[in-house]
């Protein structure tokens, strides 16, 4: 998916995205820039430096990874300014 | 880990719900405090790995302890937008550090106008659920104080 939001996951984005992600039972990790991070990190996903316009792959890997990737896909596509 | 937590620049300690900036103010990334800080030299808090670091902004460095402990010092507020002007980086991301290594200088003179504010919050960003900092407002502190906040 691409990102949208302006300031890509910079500070409130990425605190929304690790919160939610914190909460799952799975495994989830974002790919960019052929790097994977941990997106229960705050510091790994801020570090990973993704943008507005960068292109990421969102993997999610455990037993509740549907709900997990329905939610963070939204999240993502409507975060708020 | 947080006993031996230096205090990563000098200044006036200001509590985090007191910063002009909501994302810090609300704790959304976690909780912590501020510093307004009175010399743009900016130390190592802890012994660590350099995990969050953009080489071309340097206006925040992001430190995991080697406890796991993440924290972030985010230098001034809405500095992102000066595009590393007035930011000297002396790290890079995934670099290991020692607690008191020198990571960054900052020109106080030359951003101060430029931004909304100089105060720096420094913020504890995967502390356990229910965990808050609080410290002594408008205490002034050396670079390197140990002991100056508390977990409750």
């Amino acid at each position: 998916m691409v990102v949208t939001h302006p300031t890509g996951f910079h500070a409130r984005p990425a605190a929304l995205l690790v919160a939610r992600a914190g909460k799952s039972k799975s495994n989830v990790s974002i790919i960019f820039n052929d790097k994977t991070v941990n997106a229960k990190s705050m510091l790994n996903l801020l570090g990973a430096g993704i943008r507005q316009g960068s292109r990421i792959v969102l993997v999610v890997e455990g037993e509740d990874e549907q709900q997990t990737l329905a939610d963070l896909t939204q999240l993502i596509e409507q975060l708020p300014e | 880990m947080l006993e031996d937590f230096l205090a990563p620049m000098a200044g006036k300690l200001v509590p985090l719900d007191q910063v002009p900036d909501p994302v810090f103010a609300d704790k959304i990334m976690g909780d912590g405090f501020a510093i307004d800080p009175a010399s743009g030299d900016v130390i190592s808090p802890v012994d660590g790995t350099i995990t969050s670091f953009m080489a071309d902004t340097r206006h925040a460095v992001g430190i995991t302890a080697d406890d796991g402990t993440e924290v972030l010092i985010h230098i001034g507020i809405d500095t992102v937008t000066l595009g590393g002007s007035g930011f000297t980086s002396l790290v890079a991301q995934e670099d290991r550090v020692k607690a008191g290594q020198l990571l960054l200088q900052v020109d106080l003179v030359q951003i101060k106008d430029k931004v909304p504010s100089l105060v720096t919050p420094v913020v504890f960003t995967n502390l356990p659920a229910g965990l808050q900092v609080s410290v002594a407002a408008g205490r002034e502190i050396e670079r390197g104080e140990k002991g100056f906040f508390s977990l409750g």
